[in-house]
């Protein structure tokens, strides 16, 4: 067990070298990219690579969320080490997930204003990540306060299958909903010079996003170790 | 054994129809409380009544959901279901049942006032189509509802916080399509797309209840 855990901690190690080297490229080829037409949002446009890797790895980590739940909810409970460790996995890819969302929420109202002219606009796409915010908040916020450990396990990872689901509901429903066009666009057209900043963007917050998962996956089982033996 | 569990819950619900009646209420309350925020003009749009309709029926089913719940956890219906030895699905279709048909009821009833105090046409295509898309929206609700009320056993929150807060968010897909679904078939415009999806929500959910209401009815 020991050598497990001291393999995993070396491997989230390196996640985290991993990351802060990405981050830092990434960083610097944003900063390096040419400053977009003002039409484009001018020298706001470069909040887009960040917000289009939030957005992207969101969605990566309720898909990991929803994969580790169904595992959860499978697996044998005469193995309860392995239904914690993957009760920890859904739990902390929600967490993690919902953070980046949060940003994908914050980003997109500060580009919005000079492009759009208006913070918010109750278009497709945007109300699509509102209403999935929601969700996993409500889900962080109950899970919360609930003491029973199994239980908790359960009803987050029916929760995280069931909003993730709910995904390709919540845009139907919203491109009913909203009759305004679709502001964002449904193909992002780059000119060559904005590649390399959005791809390095994306590499950069999805190793950031797995470093962070093993973390606070690793921290949630030593929680649970350390309620249990108190 | 469904229809049996479904009859039994809805008996329960006619010996003491207090929590029903105060559901209804609460509905009827909210229905004229929105009023007060679409337009200030003394005959209200038409186009706002399905929206207005959906979301007050919701809140009461959520009212009444909460208090069932609450009441399970008291008198130990809860420890009871996950110590019995019927399988899973069926109670969860049985309790489904019952709130769809206690959630139909109080539509039923919210119909004539929001015809009154939303100057709804009376027209019987147009209600017919309504009642389609209130049937297929309420059967995902309940599902939901059904579903998550087990969660809310063991949280040591007020259930009446706990599972509003679980299903709200995850209806809000359901509640919009069916009031852009009763506003199209007052329109007069085509509801099968409408139909479709909400089909395809009582399916994922019901679903998803059916194979885990086990799992968060405490059973292992």
């Amino acid at each position: 067990m020991k050598g497990i855990e001291g393999a995993n901690g070396r491997m989230g190690a390196l996640w985290v070298l991993y990351a802060a080297v990405l981050v830092s490229a990434a960083l610097w080829a944003v900063f390096q990219a040419p400053v977009a037409e003002p039409t484009t949002g001018g020298i706001a446009q470069k909040i887009f690579y960040f917000h289009v890797s939030a957005a992207w790895v969101a969605f990566l980590g309720f898909f990991i969320a929803a994969g580790y739940a169904c595992a959860h909810l499978l697996t044998d409970e005469s193995r309860p080490d392995l239904m914690r460790a993957r009760a920890a996995g859904c739990y902390s890819a929600v967490e993690v997930s919902f953070v980046f969302l949060s940003l994908v929420l914050l980003t997109g109202p500060v580009w919005a204003r000079p492009v759009w002219g208006v913070w918010w606009r109750w278009e497709p796409r945007l109300t699509t990540f509102l209403i999935m915010w929601v969700c996993y908040a409500a889900a962080l916020v109950v899970r919360a306060q609930m003491p029973r450990r199994e239980m908790r396990d359960r009803m987050m990872s029916v929760y995280a299958i069931a909003a993730f689901l709910n995904v390709p509901l919540v845009y139907a429903s919203v491109l009913f909903w909203r009759e305004e066009n679709q502001m964002h666009p449904r193909r992002i057209g780059l000119a060559p010079e904005f590649h390399l900043p959005l791809w390095l963007s994306v590499a950069a917050e999805t190793a950031l996003f797995v470093a962070l998962w093993n973390l606070r996956r690793r921290i949630c089982l030593k929680e649970e170790m350390i309620r249990e033996k108190s | 054994m469904i229809a049996a569990l479904a009859r039994v819950e809805l008996t329960q619900e006619l010996r003491r129809p207090g929590q029903w009646l105060a559901a209804l209420l609460f509905a009827l309350v909210v229905l004229l409380m929105q009023a007060f925020a679409l337009d200030s003009s003394l005959t209200l749009r038409p186009d706002v009544a399905c929206g207005v309709f959906f979301v007050s029926a919701f809140f009461g089913m959520t009212l009444l959901e909460s208090s069932r719940a609450a009441r399970e956890r008291a008198s130990g219906v809860a420890e009871a279901i996950a110590v019995s030895r019927a399988p899973a699905g069926r109670i969860y279709a049985g309790k489904w049942l019952a709130a769809f048909v206690l959630v139909l009821a109080i539509d039923l009833c919210l119909l004539p006032p929001l015809i009154l105090f939303y100057n709804l046409p009376l027209n019987a295509a147009a209600l017919a189509g309504l009642a389609a898309v209130t049937a297929l929206a309420q059967a995902a609700l309940a599902a939901l509802t059904t579903l998550f009320s087990a969660a809310t056993h063991s949280s040591s929150a007020q259930i009446h916080l706990a599972l509003p807060l679980l299903i709200l968010p995850l209806s809000l897909p359901v509640l919009a399509l069916a009031s852009i679904g009763g506003h199209a078939a007052f329109e007069g415009h085509a509801l099968s797309p409408f139909l479709k999806l909400l089909l395809a929500a009582d399916i994922v959910f019901g679903g998803l209840g059916a194979a885990v209401y086990g799992k968060l009815a405490g059973r292992s």
